[in-house]
């Protein structure tokens, strides 16, 4: 039961209601502490929050529609990546919310980024970087990581990408996925929507004039939009949001927002393999089908985290068996629930949700909500 | 520590707080009956256990009695949140706003801890919060500040005391130089009085020492074509300066220097006010807009030299206006988009001697002063969406307000098939542009899919479209809003229904969210629902998008099949790709596509009017030619008429209750033909049309032109029979009208009466009361504190000779060019000083080590309130059992070791076998179980033990269970009086009785 604060003025209740209140609270004290408990904990909807980061604002630490979030260890402390709705990454400290620094990409008029991945900087072996979806640019910045600026401007240090309909260009890119087997990235996957609406597959070349190139080496998934596809066909995509690489590089997990489902993609035949909605339970029983999925991470190579951004909440998906292990959160302002979550991440023992609506980082002890 | 708490009758004692704290008395009553009770009832105990019972049972009360005092646990606070409110207004210079920026960034460090916040507001013409307050807020990170020609330091410490967090003591920091144009700041200042909120002010020193203000330009009201007349234009200036001074006419410069080079006329100026006369001589009638301005050259050392500096600090306020109305014959502006469409009128008119000027609809003049130039304006056909909103509500203010006449003429893009419906021009008509009550009609549906709009002030245009489209359906009309809200996805904002009296779809427009949606499909799913479910004769659908979610294109297929159409209005895209699907939708549909920029948003409203339009179309009527009926009504319009000749159609509408006049009606008795005073102005309204589309027999009728000319002349703006001088005033922020009055023979006119109101920028409009203050003199006074044209307009009747009455009309206006904000010479540091102290603030030095920001000082720390009554509840509940323990169960320390010690012996010598052992335990307690009349009377001899019994060697004895042989029982009782000795509890009560009627019979 949440704590009743009550402010100091208010209305002084009569000595019949107060009578009757504290009867009535008797009543449902006893009933409460007799039966399985009277908090929210017993609610499995319900996230018990260890701790909140960010707030509204545009201030260092403040958040302004947080869209894209990726996790990163740095002298011994992780720190979040974070780009919000003005254009701004932050790296904020896991466990104190403080803003350590904050860059803005250079352009912003059209539109501002929505989501990015910590990867290893091309041909730079451990050397960190971002790689940031310049979403309304039509391009991939890349940034060294960490840093410790102010919020001004930014040039990256390396950006690639053009805004067309033809191979290896993009209109809105949405995520980035690298494949980096041996410390250094070899293949990047770029989802875009917008019309394209495909994985964009490069290969990372030799560096040219001190910068590195990305070769364009095939697509993966066709536009459900443009095509107009049918609605079972796995391949046809409507705004994939998000990547995640499994099975050592070999698969890769395709969050298909506009078609509320995941698809599991080969990566050398880029042919489908399987998809889901999410509709079976754990024992094959019917579950709430992904309402709107946007962002998917790994939690180990089998499940896979899943935030919902239509149903304002998280899902534990079995990417073998497509079920639906289990469903956390629900939609509210309230601490430990959620509005329109872009994206949620497991390090180490906490549960990491990006609460995008509410401006907000919440931290939960994973443990306490792991199906 | 017992205090008082702030709120009326609770308690405070330690960090509890009681609410209803009469219950606490009853700890001391009770409190007493327990020790008096207990004098008997624990008599039998020993006397340090009865005074342990005794505390216990207080206790218990106290709790129970605490308990229902509503007890709750206080938390004070021990964070400050400071709000600054920074003047960010143009009085205050750029290079000061950078430093008060520092200052704050700098202050805020010095004295603050880790829990305390700070939140910005800026004050300009509106406040806004630039930052909560937050623990996370380090300096001033300005976003939309608005309009800063004006300070409303009210309204932003008014934000600033709302913005203060309930869990923090609130200061507010005042960064300004106290120069107010709007609001009171004193008010405000009471307000954070009340709510102890103390507002602490560093003033923001500036003093102008080089500074020239063009005070005003003065310029007779009215005068004729071709008269020379003096403008006079009034400057002040703290140095002497040099500069030039230039006059525009209508926008065109006047040349007043004989240097071909130059215009404006070089003039040098001493400390002071001057009064410069420039003759101008209007040529073409109407209203002639004069602009003054100064341009500085140098200001001028005490010999006339020039100096190095320009004399003048404050650019924006060296210019004035002033507005002259040049008199001519009536006129009249007729608005058609095509000539065809207006010929037939104009030419009546014309031959009625009555001068026309006719333009389309991009003609209709934009400014108040340039409509009042004429005497009536005729719409013919006219759609609202052909003119914006600001140009609609020009209209009303046009007639209500400087009593121009209004005539609208029908046709199929006008009424409420052209939009007007909930215009602002509608509330000027004679009739209602719903159609009537009692008429079957067919209608539309229209369902509205709003997506996130990220423009600058989204949600607000995002709110007005809405509203415009639901405004210009009628009552019947069904319509519906479907957004993405976050939660639970997209809906229905406002469900598929009737339109009503709005108050309802209004209320939902209000709480519109604007979310981003992913997809249209969703959205589309629900239209596609709603329409086909809705009865309507029209259906139709309007998106307004950024255009950047997903569309399935099966879904316009199936809006196709079901003979719905849809629009789409694409906003600002990210990129123009974006809006293909908008056009897709559009172009599969049959509906429009519009695409609008930032720098058009103002239109957006007049597409959704637009759109909703293509509904209406349902309240035309057309069919076999009729006459329509006249009503009789004595009207001047209709003088001389007996009857009309057929039309064959009209736009629906209906009465209007009040003194609209209805002088021809149409089929079921809708008004065809009807007029009213609106203000000081009239208006006319005729359903049908005036060309051969709907009135070809009008065009031939003979009474054609008498018809129009009574009703334009009926409505045109009275001409004078009387001269009246007009002249405006400017005094401070109010501006004075005065008139001087005479008869057609020049004799002073007393005793008119004056209807007067003036137009301001606002457009809202003021009535002006204007008296008679001397012979022939009369004078009012309106506000005119904001920037912008005023327009004041007048009619009057007064008493001729012969019983002849003397009537008329005139026209003045007074312009404002800039706002009160760039007339304050230097900082208003008494104010300022005020409100620090009538709030208890600081005045604050410019030395932000000094701010001490987070001054704890005199403030409350807001305490917060945790209920605690349960745990009094079964804290008192378990003191209660305590008590109950101390006084039925009784611990021998001695009793406990010698069973110890036994059991020990026990394990020593006896079996180990545990259930042997249980075994033996409760053999010994079947032994020693008393029967129940023992315990009967052991029962009669609880409580006797004696602190000097001899020691038990047996376990604890519980009450009820002890054996026979205890110590505990072998205390003898006195035995009762009487002969028999009472066995059971019935014939111990027969003894009391006995016993207590023989001590009645003894005495």
């Amino acid at each position: 039961m949440m704590p009743d604060v009550r402010v100091q003025f208010r209305s002084r209740p009569t000595r019949a209601t107060g009578a009757r209140r504290y009867a009535v609270g008797l009543a449902i004290t006893l009933a409460c502490v007799a039966g399985t408990g009277c908090t929210d904990h017993a609610d499995p909807a319900y996230l018990p929050v260890k701790r909140i980061l960010g707030e509204t604002g545009v201030h260092p630490g403040q958040f302004r529609y947080p869209r894209g979030m990726d996790a990163f260890e740095s002298d011994g402390r992780v720190l979040l990546a974070i780009v919000d709705k003005t254009a701004r990454i932050q790296l904020i400290d896991l466990s104190t919310g403080e803003s350590i620094g904050s860059l803005r990409t250079l352009k912003s008029d059209l539109g501002m980024p929505t989501g990015l991945t910590v990867a290893p900087f091309p041909g730079e072996a451990g050397s960190p970087a971002l790689w940031v979806a310049d979403t309304h640019n039509h391009q991939v910045v890349v940034y060294r990581l960490p840093f410790d600026r102010s919020g001004e401007p930014t040039a990256p240090a390396f950006a690639f990408g053009s805004y067309g309909h033809g191979p290896g260009q993009f209109i809105y890119p949405t995520d980035i996925a690298v494949h980096a087997p041996s410390g250094t990235p070899e293949i990047v996957y770029i989802s875009e929507y917008g019309g394209n609406d495909r994985i964009n597959v490069f290969s990372v070349g030799a560096a040219e004039d001190g910068q590195p190139t990305l070769v364009f080496e095939r697509q993966i998934g066709i536009s459900g939009v443009a095509m107009d596809a049918p609605a079972d066909d796995p391949s046809a995509l409507a705004r994939p949001q998000s990547l995640a690489l499994r099975d050592g590089g070999r698969e890769l997990v395709v969050v298909n927002t506009g078609r509320h489902c995941v698809v599991r993609f080969d990566t050398e035949t880029g042919e489908p393999i399987a998809w889901t909605l999410g509709d079976a339970g754990p024992r094959g029983d019917p579950a709430e089908p992904m309402r709107f999925p946007y962002g998917v991470s790994l939690l180990d190579d089998r499940r896979a985290l899943i935030a919902e951004f239509g149903s304002s909440s998280l899902r534990v998906l079995d990417l073998d068996t497509g079920r639906t292990l289990g469903i956390r959160g629900r939609a509210g302002r309230l601490e430990g629930e959620l509005a329109t979550p872009w994206t949620s991440i497991v390090v180490g023992d906490e549960l990491i949700v990006l609460d995008s609506g509410n401006d907000r980082v919440q931290v939960v002890d994973w443990d306490e909500v792991s199906p | 520590m017992i205090a008082v708490a702030p709120t009326l009758g609770s308690l405070v004692v330690g960090p509890f707080q009681f609410d209803m704290p009469v219950w606490l008395w009853l700890i001391p009553a009770l409190g007493v009956l327990s020790w008096w009770l207990s004098r008997r009832s624990l008599s039998g105990l020993g006397r340090t256990s009865r005074w342990v019972a005794l505390s216990a049972r207080v206790l218990a009360i106290a709790l129970l009695a605490a308990a229902l005092a509503e007890p709750q646990l206080r938390e004070e606070s021990e964070s400050v949140a400071v709000t600054v409110v920074v003047d960010a207004s143009r009085s205050i210079p750029s290079t000061a706003q950078s430093r008060i920026d520092q200052y704050i960034a700098d202050a805020q460090a010095g004295s603050r801890q880790p829990q305390d916040k700070l939140g910005v507001v800026t004050a300009a013409e509106d406040a806004y919060v630039q930052s909560s307050p937050s623990t996370l807020v380090r300096e001033v990170r300005r976003q939309s500040i608005g309009a800063r020609d004006g300070t409303n330091l009210d309204e932003a410490v008014r934000l600033a005391i709302a913005a203060s967090p309930d869990d923090s003591a609130g200061r507010i920091l005042l960064i300004s130089d106290g120069n107010e144009t709007d609001g009171s700041l004193l008010r405000a200042a009471d307000q954070a009085k009340a709510v102890g909120v103390p507002v602490d002010v560093l003033p923001v020193e500036f003093e102008f020492t080089e500074e020239v203000i063009v005070e005003e330009v003065q310029s007779p009201a009215g005068v004729r074509v071709g008269e020379t007349v003096s403008l006079r234009v009034v400057l002040t200036t703290t140095e002497p300066v040099i500069g030039r001074l230039s006059v525009r006419q209508n926008g065109n410069t006047i040349d007043l220097d004989l240097d071909p080079a130059q215009t404006g006329s070089l003039v040098t100026l001493d400390a002071g006010r001057h009064v410069l006369s420039v003759p101008v001589t209007p040529t073409r009638p109407g209203p002639q807009q004069y602009d003054a301005v100064f341009e500085p050259l140098a200001s001028l050392d005490t010999e006339g030299n020039p100096g190095a500096t320009r004399g003048d600090s404050v650019i924006e306020n060296n210019r004035a206006s002033a507005i002259t109305f040049v008199g001519s014959e009536g006129s009249v502006l007729i608005v058609s988009e095509t000539a065809e469409e207006a010929q037939p009128l104009e030419d009546a008119l014309n031959a009625a001697e009555i001068q026309t000027r006719l333009v389309t609809s991009t003609g209709l003049p934009v400014t108040l002063p340039e409509l009042a130039a004429f005497e009536a304006i005729i719409l013919i056909n006219q759609s609202a969406y052909a003119s914006t909103a600001q140009q609609q509500e020009l209209l009303r203010q046009y007639v209500h307000d400087t009593g121009g006449g209004l005539v609208m003429i029908g046709g199929p893009e006008t009424f409420g098939a052209g939009g007007w419906i909930g215009s602002p021009l509608a509330d000027a008509l004679p009739i209602r542009l719903d159609p009537p009550q009692k008429r079957q009609m067919p209608r539309g549906a229209l369902a509205i899919i709003v997506h996130s709009v990220e423009i600058p002030r989204g949600v607000f245009y995002g709110k007005e479209i809405c509203r415009a489209a639901v405004d210009a359906l009628s009552r019947l009309d069904l319509v519906g809003i479907i957004e993405f809200q976050g939660f639970g996805g997209t809906d229905w904002v406002y469900p598929m229904s009737p339109v009503g009296d709005r108050v309802a779809v209004n209320q939902a427009i209000n709480g519109l969210q604007f979310g981003d949606m992913v997809s249209f499909d969703p959205s589309l799913r629900l239209a596609l629902a709603g329409l086909q479910a809705a009865e309507a004769g029209q259906k139709h659908c309007v998106i307004v998008s950024d255009g950047d979610p997903t569309l399935t294109r099966s879904i316009l297929r199936q809006f196709r099949q079901a003979g719905i159409t849809i629009s789409a209005v694409g906003v600002n895209p990210h990129s123009p790709s974006d809006l293909n699907s908008l056009r897709t939708m559009a172009n599969e549909t049959g509906g429009q596509y519009y695409t609008v920029g930032n720098n058009a948003l103002e239109t957006l409203p007049q597409i959704f009017v637009k759109e909703a339009q293509t509904l209406r179309r349902a309240l035309l009527w057309e069919g076999e030619p009729f006459s329509p009926s006249m009503t009789g009504i004595p009207t001047e319009t209709m003088r001389g008429i007996g009857s009309v000749p057929p039309i064959n159609g009209y736009v629906v509408a209906a009465d209007r209750d009040g003194l609209s006049l209805v002088t021809l009606r149409g089929k079921e008795d809708d008004p065809v033909a009807a007029q009213w005073q609106h203000g000081l102005g009239r208006v006319v309204t005729f359903t049908s049309d005036a060309t051969t589309r709907w009135a070809g027999p009008w065009v031939g009728w003979s009474g054609f032109g008498q018809f129009w000319e009574q009703h334009v002349r009926w409505a045109m703006r009275p001409a004078d029979n009387a001269t009246l001088r007009v002249v405006t005033e400017t005094r401070g922020e109010q501006t004075a009208v005065i008139v001087e009055a005479f008869d057609p023979e020049g004799n002073r006119l007393d005793f008119a009466r004056f209807e007067s109101r003036v137009a301001t920028p606002d457009g809202e409009g003021q009535t002006v009361e204007i008296r008679q203050v001397g012979p022939g003199r009369y004078e009012g006074v309106f506000d005119s504190s904001d920037a912008g044209a005023y327009v004041v307009s007048m009619r009057y009747r007064a008493a001729g000779g012969e019983g002849q009455v003397l009537e008329g009309s005139a026209q003045a206006a007074t312009t404002r060019p800039y706002a009160d904000e760039f007339r304050a010479l230097k900082t208003n540091t008494p104010l300022l000083r005020q409100v620090a102290a009538l709030t208890g603030g600081r005045v604050l030095t410019s030395d932000p080590n000094q701010a001490d920001l987070f001054n704890r000082a005199g403030l409350a720390m807001p305490v917060a309130l945790t209920p605690a009554w349960l745990a009094f509840l079964i804290a008192g509940v378990a003191v209660f059992l305590a008590d109950v323990g101390i006084r039925r169960v009784r611990v021998d320390p001695r009793a406990i070791a010698a069973w110890f010690r036994r059991n020990a012996s026990l394990e020593t010598g006896g079996s180990t076998d545990a259930t042997d052992a249980f075994k033996t335990v409760k053999g010994r307690g079947a032994a020693t179980r008393a029967s129940p009349e023992e315990t009967r009377q052991r029962a009669a001899k609880r409580y006797e033990a004696a602190d000097d019994r001899p020691a038990s060697t047996e376990p604890v004895a519980l009450s009820g269970e002890q054996e026979t042989d205890s110590p505990l029982c072998k205390k003898d009782r006195p035995k009762p009086a009487g002969d028999e000795t009472p066995t059971d509890s019935l014939s111990a009560l027969r003894a009391a009785k006995r016993r207590a009627q023989d001590d009645i019979d003894d005495r």
